[in-house]
């Protein structure tokens, strides 16, 4: 994952450098990404168009906030599936965003490691 | 529902309320809520649910608003939460970069939107504040605007808006009753189809000047018009000028009448003054007259002299018109018969109709009595006199009559038995439509009329219990008919007639007689030596306390007249009073009555004797003084 895909940089101005703040969003990511996936796959299993959107926009939110723009720009895809009520495509879109999701976790507790060890 | 208290140096602390179903979106918003500069309490609902209870308990400065929520999603969320926190600044956070939505929220009441991982603390802290400060200049501006509008709407004065054409743009009904529309008729109207002509080039010449203050005649409807006061300000907004306007008809008719009490009050003065002077003159005549009379020594002489004396009774009888004219007077009530009164006025109306119109006199006596005040029926028979003989500019036939009336229970007159007063012209008689408004106050149809003339008329007898009607047909002539109640079981005390074969009344007591008139001083002084008084004379005060002073015996009584060079008579009453207090006072005067209080001169009423007077009255009223018991 490049800068493009996550900006580790640009998360920590916006956190004010605040390490205390990044130890729970990334405690939280682990607690609830995975929750927020499975509520993905469950919209595309059922064929429900309108849960795929709501779904997508909320794990979106999440990304963007923590600066990840690549599983946000998947995640926005899936929402926008979502809205136009076409499921085509959207299992190989949550495939995607699973993996960019799971580069992400790796990449935010490399991050709050080697912040913590400064 | 989760809660952070922030504090900070900060003296204010704000109160927000976080809508965010999110844990991780939560989360990271309340961490940039702990920053330094934050003084906040923040409070976390995940639900709409959650936050309409949360508002209805509490009053948040500011609220985040994530709008897509498990139990609501998008601008209905906004609504909702807009509704419940009307006073609270929104500030939505959205994870959709979306122009339109943001456009709509801000545009319905949002102070900004702000899409998420585009925000550092301090540009959420920021946004708060502006929002919140936003807010409160949005509050502050409805405020100011719910505060001109009440002004606007319940303003006594006429406020209008106008565009640069004079084309009514809002308007309060204070501006539309002056023009007698609806407001909403009178939006859309231009101004100079109400005004007078030439009020084209007064609007242009307001626009083009700031300000300006004026008025002019407003046309309304119903063909009436009526006297606005304006003040105008050009351009409040760009194309837009506001104009105050006040219906000033009444209060300029009230200033007219203010003119005429003080012309006529003016007029009344010189009247009395007038009268004062001539009834001294008349004193004279009427005195030396007297006492030709009684030492005429044939019949021839004695006729003369009565001829003189009867003339000048005549001459006091108009006098005595003039000083009621000029005189206040309160209303007295008293059991009258109109016959007499017209009688005694009779001079009066022959003065007044003019050589041009004949006069027609049916007054009986006895036609029954009226409770009334004897000046105001007098003023009304003037006042209708009057208005007869203008309505006969070429002459014709002036009809006074006086009967009994008994109504059976017509409409405009209840039944009963009426003395009716009518007054009647041979004239051009008077419209059905000015029939319906003769008797309201300032209505006139003469050029220089003060239209108080018929009101007053009206008025007086509404005081006195009585009714009016007025009945006229083109060229036929008008006749106003008074209907005053018959007082039944009432008689008249008989008022000692004088004769003409004189009664001596005689005396042997002083009396200090003071009169600036010496002519009239002497005849007097030489009346009462005739009838055995001794009598002591001075022509003004200070004179007479000279001779109160010399003169050691008892004085009896002080005639006296009240305007006098160097000491007036309330002086001379003041001075006899403290030294010589056996002393009876006698006012005498070519001013009425009313000139003795106007003095500040404290007597009881039968102490005063109004010039001219005949001697028999004075040696009448001198015995009645004198022999009262104290």
């Amino acid at each position: 994952m490049n800068r493009e895909g996550f900006d580790p940089q640009a998360l920590l101005h916006r956190v004010d450098g605040n390490l205390t703040l990044l130890q729970e969003l990334v405690d939280l990511f682990g607690t609830e990404v995975p929750g927020m996936l499975a509520g993905i796959e469950k919209a595309i299993q059922q064929c429900s168009p309108s849960e795929l959107e709501r779904a997508g926009h909320k794990i979106k939110g999440s990304m963007l906030q923590l600066s990840a723009h690549a599983a946000a720009k998947i995640a926005l895809q899936l929402e926008e599936s979502g809205q136009t009520g076409s499921m085509e495509g959207t299992g190989l879109l949550l495939e995607k965003l699973t993996q960019e999701v799971n580069v992400l976790d790796q990449k935010l507790r490399s991050m709050l490691q080697n912040r913590l060890c400064r | 529902m989760s809660t952070l208290v922030m504090d900070s140096r900060q003296t204010e602390l704000l109160r927000v309320l976080l809508v965010e179903d999110n844990v991780m979106d939560a989360k990271f918003i309340t961490g940039l809520l702990r920053l330094p500069a934050a003084a906040l309490h923040c409070q976390h609902v995940t639900r709409l649910a959650e936050a309409l209870g949360h508002l209805e308990r509490n009053s948040p400065d500011v609220i985040l608003l994530d709008l897509n929520l498990e139990d609501s999603a998008g601008y209905e969320t906004f609504y909702r939460i807009r509704q419940a926190a009307f006073h609270a600044a929104i500030l939505v956070l959205s994870g959709s970069d979306d122009e339109d939505l943001a456009i709509r929220t801000v545009r319905e009441g949002a102070q900004d939107y702000l899409v998420k991982g585009t925000f550092d603390g301090r540009i959420l802290l920021r946004s708060i504040r502006y929002a919140i400060e936003r807010k409160r200049s949005e509050e502050a501006l409805r405020q100011s605007q719910a505060t001109v509008r009440a002004i606007f709407e319940n303003s006594v004065e006429g406020i209008v808006i106008f565009d640069d054409h004079g084309i009514c743009l809002e308007a309060n009904a204070a501006a539309g009753a002056l023009i007698n529309l609806p407001r909403k008729e009178l939006i859309g109207c231009r101004l100079c189809d109400f005004c007078e002509k030439g009020f084209e080039q007064v609007w242009i010449q307001l626009r083009t000047s700031e300000s300006g203050r004026g008025q002019f005649w407003t046309h309304l409807r119903d063909r009436s018009r009526r006297l606005v006061d304006y003040s105008f300000t050009a351009n409040i907004l760009p194309g837009q000028h506001l104009a105050m306007v006040r219906d000033i008809t009444e209060q300029q008719d009230m200033e007219e009448q203010l003119r005429d009490s003080q012309k006529m009050e003016a007029v009344g003065r010189l009247a009395g003054g007038v009268a004062h002077d001539f009834n001294n003159i008349l004193g004279i005549i009427s005195g030396h007259a007297e006492l030709l009379e009684s030492s005429a020594s044939n019949a021839a002489e004695r006729g003369r002299a009565e001829k003189i004396i009867s003339a000048t009774e005549k001459a006091a009888a108009l006098t005595r018109q003039l000083l009621a004219f000029g005189r206040k007077q309160v209303m007295t009530l008293k059991l009258l018969d109109l016959a007499t009164v017209l009688e005694g006025i009779s001079s009066m109306v022959d003065c007044l109709v003019g050589a041009e119109v004949q006069i027609n006199i049916q007054a009986a006596k006895n036609v029954g009595l009226v409770r009334a005040d004897q000046s105001q029926m007098e003023q009304v028979i003037m006042n209708l006199t009057a208005n007869a003989r203008e309505a006969m500019p070429e002459g014709g036939t002036l009809t006074i009559t006086i009967d009994r009336y008994l109504s059976s229970d017509q409409p405009e007159l209840p039944l009963g038995e009426y003395v009716r007063l009518s007054i009647s012209d041979t004239g051009a008689g008077i419209s059905q439509e000015v029939q319906s408004r003769i008797f309201e106050p300032f209505f006139t149809t003469k050029k220089t009329g003060s239209g108080l003339g018929l009101s007053t008329v009206y008025g007086i007898v509404k005081q006195s219990g009585g009714y009016i009607t007025v009945q006229s047909e083109a060229q036929c002539g008008s006749t106003f008919s008074i209907y005053l109640p018959v007082i039944n079981g009432s008689h008249l005390n008989p008022t000692p007639s004088e004769s003409r074969n004189r009664l001596h009344v005689p005396g042997h007591e002083t009396i200090l007689l003071v009169d600036n008139e010496e002519d009239l001083r002497n005849a007097t002084c030489e009346y009462l030596e005739s009838c055995g008084y001794r009598v002591l004379t001075a022509g003004d005060g200070k004179e007479a306390i000279e001779v109160c002073n010399r003169y050691s015996g008892p004085i009896s009584l002080l005639i006296s007249d009240i305007v006098m060079p160097r000491l007036s008579g309330r002086g001379l009453v003041d001075h006899v009073r403290k030294t010589r207090p056996g002393t009876n006072v006698l006012i005498i005067s070519g001013y009425g009555a009313d000139a003795v209080w106007r003095n500040g001169i404290a007597l009881d009423p039968s102490c005063f004797l109004q010039k001219p007077f005949t001697f028999q009255a004075l040696s009448t009223q001198i015995r009645a003084v004198l022999d009262r018991e104290i």
